[in-house]
């Protein structure tokens, strides 16, 4: 079914052709017009309104074929909007005058402006399709660029370099024609009189001619060439001009009679020596995208490099499949392709030969498919082909003989191949741009390598009945030893193979270890059996209302909080120590308390510096346990979690006080030394 | 039409869809163009099409097909990683003086200090590689592959707070709202795989600075284009995409049952209205349930060699991390997935930088280079442009005290580095140039806008062409500036 869509393409492209209609007939109208005042024309007045009126629907028609070709896309911005309210406007007032034309008696001066206005808009019309210099190229002097001319040696430097320069920067202000500031650029004899200011330039001394201070002037300066505004000179331009100027700054000699330094030498080999190879110096023309979209929709992956590129780029990658459909299709296309993707394909040695159906292939992708060098034999020079991937292929110095002739391959990747040393040497000889990528020099870089720790994985670390752990290391050669005793684990230690359970307070230590790889260093996590969990707790410090959890009772919630401080499990106290006193309802036996803390110095926070620990059964009178100093840092340490731990033998208690000490101040290194520090306690675990 | 005012009310929110629905008479169709929607489906740009694995061309042919982007987040100091000024050796401790300052306007954080302490990097500087580019021995592997590198030295940005900062490089505006790069790519230039998302999005935490700046997820937003266009975030851990599997007890079979029936329904609701977002919705569940299949496929890793490990290094065994997401990334590539957007955090360091930035390289040093190198020896890179670099520099001066080994430094715009590296990149070069003070740009200064210029450049697209059209403007990832960088094309 045809789309709506698609009938206002077909209109709008109808554009190219209806646009003459108002060109001719308007203008033959006005012809008449004006023929039609002298005596031997006059019968033809009476059939000018018709025809005006013709070319006034010819007009409109035009303009709104032309929007809707506009839509399309695809234009220069700028001289479409010129065109579009050219049109717009020759399409009004071929309007207004058929209908105002016995009214006005500026009829005539309206109808000469139509004929002016139509003119502009046909130009710009006609820049759009064929470029803006298209028609006044004739005209325009011919300069010689972008050609080889063999040796940078034999460039002319004032015919080739500078007057090019002049000619596209200069001379529309400064010609015969319209002398501005006195000063002609066209000619040598003016060239070396200067204007009204003085000599254009002297030989030898760029910093006091004329010309380069003019344009090195910042751009507001009235004096600043070309004015502002005006297209100004590139930095190679600029350069060129200089070097010009400091050397003889005559008209005939040769780049060999000026010194080159590597700079000068870069841009001419930029502007000069810039040969089309390749693909580029192939005409070709351009495949129909209805052909491509046939040709996708049974199941291809072909499309061009760029809107307006011949060349087509052909992806099969990946494909559990290629049949001979697939391949005959994409021969129906063969030159235009250039880019052919066949890698991680089953590509066997049979479907080789016919690549050779792609004479015009630049790059080639392989890597992953099941050829060999039987099958890379029937492969003739591809000469263009720039990019050859197979990786990952069964190829060795065998195929060295066809990999010779192809001339212009830039990279070649060989990782994983079973080329030798001498064979890939020999064939960079053979080929001088060549770069093989083999990965070999990979290993060396990445040499170092110690496995990773495994992880110790549980969905909580305080658990009342048991608990199952889980370790982990995405690395499947290691083989994973723990211990369960607190004990250094090694290769005798016991083989992690399942997620296993704990039923008690268990500290966990697992180490990796592979052949060829270091091993791990040692992960240790801990885990509490909670037989006892506390009735309640109170603290004698209210903890700051940012970061007061649920309450007292978060401390004693079997749930711990994360490195991030804010994620409400944490409580915080500043620059104040606390004491918790927890209540077991009836006598427990107790023999460890642990504190559950957060270090992360930059904003402020210490582990505590010390606990103290008593134990009671009334409540009333408390018996001094357990006390334990720990370290104040002496510099900034990594944010970290730990849990303090305060043994004691073991006694029988229902209550158990809990002195947690603050470090007060942050220490004399701290950025804010001095500043009262923060305590951050997310448990208190009593064994 | 029925009459209940629900469907009514549907209908007035559809207004403009129904218009370019029905925009088939002429003046319809300039009406449906001024509304943004172009009247042959299709946009300056080549293509508003709802299926986004239709082939979209570009509008040249382009020398990167995909990008791998390891945004760096926090904004990591250039100082001590590839700008070398030996100036600051010399001046340490001294203050900056107002002549290369020039009334730079400073964050709240630095703002009331009295005076700005001159701090040279405490690590070494040396040269690397045939191309003799500078990095501290914060890189010791980075460094290694020098010549593989564009260091780009002369970066600045108009943003000196994080988010605007993250926001004006992802999306070319400091203002929220605006699509990201991924989305724009995905827009302009189509999906190469129906099974996986055009713009794939990993997140890593830094161990240098843990609690670090947050992301937003709109950073991989779609803004206003379709969005089918957004970035789809791959987490770690059991559930990758989230909302991905099917419940308990759903097998395949009845979710492709339900798809359809959902889809049937769908497209009634299209042919009644014609809102485009419909039938984003519909391809959408499809892509979700292809996903099913491929997106496990992507996270297995299983059958990565050994040699593999010992590139990324062992952090690419740890789920989550940047180096194994850097792994993913070259995964994703190899599935042709168009852009890959990594997001690093914790490199904002005001204070304790050295230790930090310690940290920080560890986490992402061997995973970049391993990633470059990896796609290198795949013949990847020829093709794939990876970028590193943060949103904005860091101050030359120190942030709080100057001590002989620790000091912090601030927010700076006004210069900084990143590195480019394959698809159409001139190897082995650095660009630009910083003064001597490292704290204003001399030479070739590099916008944000030029950057992203340049990165449309490399895939084919003229970033003044890739337009959408949106409340009656047309907006560009440009925005209204933007210059292609060509020195350092290859």
């Amino acid at each position: 079914m045809i789309e709506p869509t698609e009938i206002l393409q077909f209109f709008g492209r109808l554009h190219t052709v209806v646009l003459h209609l108002p060109i001719g007939i308007l203008l033959l109208a006005f012809i008449m017009e004006i023929s039609s005042r002298f005596a031997t024309f006059e019968k033809l007045k009476p059939v000018i309104p018709f025809i005006l009126f013709v070319g006034m629907v010819a007009a409109i028609l035009t303009a709104i074929f032309g929007y809707l070709l506009s839509e399309e896309g695809g234009y220069e911005q700028e001289i479409l909007w010129n065109h579009k309210w050219l049109g717009i406007s020759t399409a009004i007032l071929s309007t207004l005058l058929y209908f105002f034309r016995k009214k006005g008696k500026y009829y005539l001066a309206v109808f000469t402006g139509l004929i002016v206005l139509l003119i502009f808009t046909g130009h710009t019309g006609g820049s759009i399709t064929h470029g803006s210099d298209f028609l006044f190229e004739p005209f325009e002097e011919k300069i010689i660029e972008d050609v080889f001319v063999g040796n940078i040696d034999d460039i002319k430097v004032y015919p080739q370099l500078i007057q090019p320069i002049f000619k596209s920067k200069c001379v529309s202000c400064h010609n015969a024609g319209k002398v501005k500031g006195g000063l002609i650029l066209t000619d040598t004899t003016s060239l070396k009189k200067g204007g009204d200011t003085g000599p254009s330039f002297i030989a030898g001394q760029p910093a006091n001619s004329l010309l380069i201070k003019a344009i090195h002037l910042p751009l507001e300066d009235d004096k600043h060439m070309p004015p502002k505004g005006k297209k100004q000179l590139t930095e190679e331009e600029q350069k060129l001009l200089r070097w010009w100027i400091s050397g003889e700054a005559e008209f005939i000699k040769t780049v060999v009679d000026y010194p080159v330094d590597s700079e000068i030498e870069a841009i001419l080999k930029n502007k000069f020596v810039r040969k089309k190879s390749g693909i580029e110096a192939i005409h070709i023309e351009p495949v129909a995208k209805s052909k491509l979209a046939l040709m996708n929709s049974k199941g291809l992956n072909v499309f061009p490099l760029g809107v307006n590129s011949p060349w087509l780029e052909a992806r099969l990658s990946g494909r559990k499949e290629l049949s001979t459909d697939n391949f005959k299709l994409l021969k129906t296309v063969a030159e235009n392709i250039t880019i052919l993707d066949l890698g991680n394909t089953p590509l066997n040695d049979k479907d080789v030969q016919q690549l050779n159906a792609f004479p015009n292939l630049s790059k080639l992708f392989l890597e992953q498919t099941n050829i060999s060098d039987a099958g890379f034999k029937t492969i003739k020079p591809l000469k263009n082909l720039t990019y050859l991937n197979l990786y990952s292929c069964n190829i060795t110095d065998k195929s060295i003989p066809i990999l010779q002739q192809f001339k212009n391959l830039k990279t070649l990747y060989l990782w994983q191949t079973k080329f030798s040393d001498e064979g890939i040497e020999s064939l960079k000889k053979e080929i001088p741009n060549l770069t093989i990528i083999t990965g070999k020099e990979n290993t060396e870089t990445f040499a170092n390598a110690q496995l990773r720790a495994p992880q110790i994985l549980a969905d909580s670390s305080m658990f009342m009945k048991e608990l199952k752990v889980t370790l982990k290391l995405n690395f499947p050669w290691a083989k994973i030893y723990y211990t369960l005793d607190g004990s250094t684990p090694d290769s005798s230690s016991l083989l992690y193979e399942n997620p296993f359970a704990i039923l008690t307070s268990t500290t966990i230590k697992a180490i990796a270890i592979a052949d060829s790889w270091e091993s791990s260093t040692i992960s240790e996590a801990t885990f509490f059996s909670i037989k006892k969990r506390p009735k309640s707790i109170a603290i004698d410090q209210t903890p700051n209302s940012s970061y007061k959890g649920q309450g007292a009772q978060t401390l004693i919630d079997l749930n711990l909080g994360s490195s991030d401080f804010k994620d409400g499990k944490w409580l915080a106290w500043q620059g104040k120590s606390i004491t918790a006193v927890l209540d077991f309802e009836k006598p427990v036996e107790v023999s460890a308390v642990f504190v559950s803390a957060l270090d992360n110095n930059s904003p402020w926070i210490f582990f505590p510096k010390g606990i103290q620990v008593w134990t009671s059964i009334d409540n009333k009178n408390f018996t001094p346990v357990a006390s334990e100093q720990f370290e104040i840092p002496a510099a900034q340490r990594i944010p970290s979690l730990h849990k303090f731990k305060a043994s004691f033998e073991s006694t029988k208690a229902q209550y158990i006080k809990v002195l947690v000490e603050n470090v007060a101040k942050n220490p004399d290194w701290h950025p804010a030394a001095d500043q009262p520090s923060w305590l951050f306690l997310d448990e208190i675990i009593v064994e | 039409m029925n009459n209940d005012p629900l469907s009514k009310r549907n209908f007035i929110l559809n207004r403009r869809a129904f218009l370019s629905k029905t925009s088939i008479g002429l003046g319809a169709a300039a009406l449906s163009s001024l509304l943004g929607v172009g009247c042959f489906n299709k946009s300056e740009s080549g293509g508003i099409s709802l299926n986004p694995s239709d082939i979209k061309i570009p509008h040249f042919a382009p020398k990167a097909k995909r990008v791998i982007y390891l945004f760096q987040s926090g904004g990591p100091s250039q100082l001590e990683l590839f700008d070398y000024k030996p100036l600051l050796e010399k001046m340490r401790g001294q203050d900056l003086p107002e002549s290369i300052r020039k009334g730079q306007r400073l964050t709240g954080m630095t703002s009331g200090q009295k005076n700005f302490p001159l701090a040279s990097s405490i690590f070494k500087f040396k040269q690397y590689g045939e191309s003799g580019t500078w990095f501290s021995d914060l890189l010791p592997y980075t460094s290694q592959i020098a010549d593989d590198l564009c260091v780009v030295k002369s970066m600045y940005t108009e943003a000196i707070n994080h988010d605007p900062a993250i926001t004006f490089f992802q999306t070319g505006s400091q203002q929220p709202g605006r699509p990201s790069m991924g989305s724009w790519l995905s827009y302009g230039l189509g999906s190469d795989n129906e099974n996986l998302p055009t713009f794939c999005v990993l997140v890593s935490r830094g161990t240098g600075r843990p609690d670090g700046q947050p992301l937003y997820s709109r950073l991989w937003g779609n803004g206003f284009l379709h969005s089918l266009h957004q970035g789809v975030v791959f987490r770690s851990g059991a559930d990758p995409v989230l909302y991905l599997q099917d419940p308990k007890g759903i097998d395949k079979l009845t979710r492709r049952k339900m798809l359809d029936q959902i889809a049937s329904l769908n497209q009634k609701q299209i042919e009644e209205f014609g809102d485009p977002e419909i039938s984003t919705r519909i391809a959408q569940y499809e892509m979700a349930y292809r996903m099913q299949t491929s997106v496990p496929e992507i996270m297995d890793i299983s059958k990565e060699n050994q040699g593999t490990y010992k590139m990324y290094g062992p952090d690419a065994m740890v789920p989550g991390t940047f180096a194994a997401n850097c792994l993913l990334a070259r995964r994703l590539i190899e599935k042709d997935v168009k852009f890959v957007q990594l997001y690093h955090m914790g490199w904002d360091h005001h204070a304790d930088l050295p230790n930090a930035m310690k940290g920080q390289a560890n986490d992402v040093d061997q995973a970049s280079a391993a990633l470059i190198t990896d796609l290198k020896q795949r013949g990847l890179l020829d093709e794939t442009l990876v970028i590193w670099g943060g949103e904005f520099g860091r101050t030359n001066y120190s942030q709080g005290d100057l001590t002989n080994t620790n000091y912090g430094r601030d927010h700076h715009p006004r210069c900084f580095s990143i590195f480019m590296a394959g698809g159409g990149i001139k190897p082995g070069m650095s660009y630009g140039e910083t003064d001597d003070f490292g704290y204003n740009i001399v030479e070739n200064p590099v916008h944000v806008h030029d950057f992203q210029a340049t990165l449309l450049h490399l895939l084919g697209m003229d970033h003044e062409k890739l337009t959408y059209k949106y409340q009656g403007r047309r907006f560009r990832l440009t925005d209204v500036s933007g210059k292609i960088i060509k020195d350092i094309l290859a």
